[in-house]
């Protein structure tokens, strides 16, 4: 019998070990770690980090070239990488992953970040920086408070314009980032919203750029575990978070 | 069935007591979590889907990493994650309901696990409430021996008991049953669970299997060991159903390692009623059940074969004393 059809060969997704060759404070409990290896990433697109004394966890790419990643003390693993990682240490990845990811639209954009949400959105900033430079993009930063404000100068030292609100008025605008969006918007409509932060405020974001009919392109976060679309841990409403996304046109 | 798929009797397969509209089947642990994704799968035109192995309670499974991908396969020790029967009821409910609304004919295998056979039981009987098109008995995960409370699924003995009690609360639903190939002899595991009123065996689960981190010195899985999937064992899978239907008197669920139309085939050949499909789908996405059928059709149509039934077995010939 004749051959059907050419097998493909099959993609290995095992750790890699990369060398961390920097860390960068960005504020008191969170750091950057930067590697020695270069990815091929596009924005919106994640990792999955390890280390064999802890665990395994997706991670956005705050940087593909050099990699690099930013982790926030929240939690077990994220205290081990913030406290315990030293230069020269090695630390493992697999990925890139995620097929859904930040496309630049033509025409006024909006970034708004929540918390870690800074992180793909610097990967799409960079991204925007390069293809048109920053003139039609408008970036809101939000956060509780000043202390807890990530990559504010990250944005600025590119040149974009970057606006910030903090829910106890400590820095700029007193409100969450979303308020700030809707004032902005009601002023001047715009092409796309782009978006990645803690779910009830993207929740938010989606109802009221519905309600105004402005695009979104949003980042979600679901518990992985394959990072490759087979184990359907990460299933939301039939999409997989890790392949069909993580970035999608609404809230699902 | 999608538009292109209606009218494709060629690739209708009898199994146990109705047709599949096709031989192939979303295999169980393999984006079957939700109702909405599987009815996805669904619409690609499977001719059933399998949902992922629930137990009594629910359960997160093991810590990450869980899975990997090699040169040849997966190696995986996601450890049942579940969300437990009473949630899984609700869920094969609804999917139930989408595929009626999507007038969708794929038919509902519901999975299931228990730590003894107590469990098994239990789980059977509240996962038949929901009425499964067939019920999956799972005593082969190779990632959680270390907490079965009994043996299953390596003795003919263990898996005749358990079969046995299983069918008394199964009802009217046929029940098919998920053999280990980590066994010594397969056939006669196969055999134990048919006189005890297995309706069909699926072949084969996972082969235990481990990957070390050469930087580290460390296994990757955190579970140390795992089940190995995809193209690395279809040569074991392949011969166990070869082995295993020409043994039995029930149809067999081919599965392991098929990626394309000749792996369906080659399956078929084995004596395969039916062919799981599972880690496949991490190289070609979802699409890959639609790409086999659109295969095996334009195949079938080329060698002027009006049922892919008349191929089931058709390597049996050269060996009448297996």
């Amino acid at each position: 019998m004749t051959k059907m059809c050419n097998k493909t060969n099959h993609p290995v997704s095992k750790p890699i070990a990369v060398a961390v060759k920097e860390i960068i404070q960005e504020n008191y409990r969170t750091v950057t770690i930067v590697t020695d290896v270069r990815l091929d990433a596009k924005p919106g697109q994640f990792v999955m980090v390890w280390h064999p004394d802890k665990a395994e966890k997706p991670f956005s790419i705050t940087t593909a070239s050099p990699f690099s990643f930013t982790v926030q003390d929240v939690g077990e693993f994220s205290h081990f990488l913030v406290h315990k990682i030293k230069l020269g240490d090695k630390i493992w990845y697999r990925g890139p992953f995620g097929d859904g990811v930040y496309q630049v639209v033509k025409g006024r954009k909006i970034l708004v970040a929540g918390g870690c949400g800074c992180v793909p959105l610097h990967a799409l900033a960079k991204t925007i920086f390069k293809q048109e430079g920053t003139k039609n993009t408008l970036i809101i930063v939000g956060a509780r408070n000043s202390k807890e404000l990530l990559f504010v100068e990250r944005f600025r030292s590119l040149g974009f314009r970057v606006e910030v609100a903090t829910d106890d008025g400590s820095m700029g605008f007193c409100g969450n980032g979303v308020e700030l969006l809707v004032k902005h918007l009601s002023e001047k409509s715009a092409s796309c919203v782009y978006s990645c932060g803690p779910s009830p405020m993207l929740k938010a974001l989606a109802k009221q750029c519905h309600q105004l009919n402005v695009p979104i392109q949003v980042s979600l976060e679901e518990i992985m575990k394959c990072g490759f679309g087979v184990c359907g841990s990460c299933a939301k409403q039939g999409r997989l978070v890790c392949k069909d996304g993580p970035v999608f046109d609404r809230w699902l | 069935m999608t538009k292109k798929m209606q009218g494709k009797n060629r690739l209708k397969m009898k199994f146990i007591n109705r047709y599949l509209e096709s031989p192939l089947i979303l295999a169980s642990g393999i984006l079957g979590t939700e109702a909405k994704l599987m009815a996805r799968v669904a619409a690609t035109g499977v001719g059933a889907v399998t949902t992922k192995s629930c137990g009594l309670e629910p359960r997160s499974g093991h810590q990450n990493p869980t899975v990997i991908a090699f040169e040849h396969g997966l190696l995986n020790a996601v450890g049942l994650s579940n969300p437990g029967v009473e949630a899984q009821v609700t869920e094969i409910k609804k999917l139930k309901k989408l595929l009626k609304e999507q007038q969708l004919k794929t038919k509902v295998i519901a999975s299931f696990f228990g730590f003894s056979s107590q469990e098994f039981i239990q789980v059977a009987s509240l996962l038949a409430k929901a009425k499964p098109d067939y019920l999956e008995m799972n005593p082969s995960c190779p990632n959680v021996a270390s907490e079965n409370k009994e043996c299953f699924s390596d003795t003919p003995s263990g898996i005749y008991e358990l079969t046995k009690a299983v069918k008394k609360v199964a009802g009217d639903i046929p029940l098919i049953v998920k053999l280990s190939p980590n066994v010594a002899d397969i056939v006669s595991i196969a055999k134990a669970a048919c006189e005890a009123g297995a309706d069909a065996i699926c072949a084969i689960n996972t082969l235990l299997g481990m990957a070390i981190d050469l930087e580290s010195g460390r296994p990757i899985l955190t579970n140390k060991m795992g089940g190995v999937s995809g193209p690395a064992i279809k040569p074991v899978a392949v011969r166990c159903v070869y082995q295993i239907s020409q043994a039995v008197d029930v149809p067999v669920i081919g599965l392991g390692g098929v990626s394309n139309a000749d792996d369906a085939l080659e399956m078929i050949y084995a004596g395969a009623s039916a062919v799981g499909v599972g880690s496949a789908v991490y190289q070609n996405g979802i699409e890959v059940f639609s790409n086999i059928n659109d295969e095996l059709d334009s195949w079938l149509i080329d060698k002027k074969i009006k049922s892919i039934g008349k191929l089931r077995g058709k390597a049996w010939s050269s060996d009448k004393n297996v």
